[in-house]
């Protein structure tokens, strides 16, 4: 990677308020896109499962001491579905999905924080980054 | 079983998170996380034969 590496606090916050926001600022193209489409789309899966009404304070504050770690999709959510009442059992296919989606969202928030973590490890110089392993591996013996 | 049914797809993105702690490119994540897929597949197919070959045996014991 060429250029000024960006200092691990912004990319730490980046990562916070945008999954894979982290790895962008870091020029991360292809893992940028990743985290931001896994995190997202399992976030939004869990909550289409639990009919909108998973993200909530009041009604899983443990689940969202979870959801903290996806900050912005969280904040998003939070706004967007205050209104949203609770009132009868998420129901899809003849199942009750209501707890799969409250794990599918607390899962997708922590995985944000691994990936929030991979990106301040690498902002900081804690993790060598992927390309380091294959330079190191087709690196020339000296010879004896 | 239905409801397992509903649950194993939270495996994909988890090794898709995986993959792409580990790689840089799109090829290489998307490999990285096929591995670690079919390894927690793995893992809890053993960890299911596993339960249910002691879920008959302790019966037998007492």
């Amino acid at each position: 990677m060429t250029g000024k590496r960006p200092a691990p606090a912004p990319v730490l916050l980046a990562g916070w308020l945008v999954p894979g926001g982290g790895h962008f600022l870091l020029r991360r193209k292809p893992q940028a896109v990743v985290f931001f489409l896994a995190v997202t789309l399992t976030y939004l899966a869990g909550m289409a499962l639990a009919d909108f009404g998973n993200v909530s304070l009041e009604r899983h504050s443990y689940y969202f001491l979870a959801h903290i770690f996806n900050g912005g999709e969280t904040l998003l959510a939070w706004l967007f579905t205050q209104g949203v009442l609770e009132d009868h059992v998420p129901t899809h296919f003849g199942i009750h999905t209501g707890e799969i989606g409250i794990l599918f969202t607390a899962v997708a928030s922590l995985l944000n924080l691994i990936v929030m973590m991979d990106a301040y490890g690498i902002a900081a110089g804690l993790k060598p980054g992927p390309e380091a392993p294959e330079e190191s591996a087709t690196a020339e013996v000296p010879a004896p | 079983m239905t409801e397992l049914l509903f649950l194993l797809p939270i495996l994909a993105p988890i090794a898709l998170v995986l993959g792409a702690t580990r790689a840089d490119s799109y090829g290489r994540i998307f490999a990285e996380g096929a591995r670690s897929f079919l390894k927690m597949l793995g893992a809890i197919i053993l960890l299911c034969i596993a339960l249910q070959a002691v879920l008959y045996v302790v019966p037998l014991l007492f």
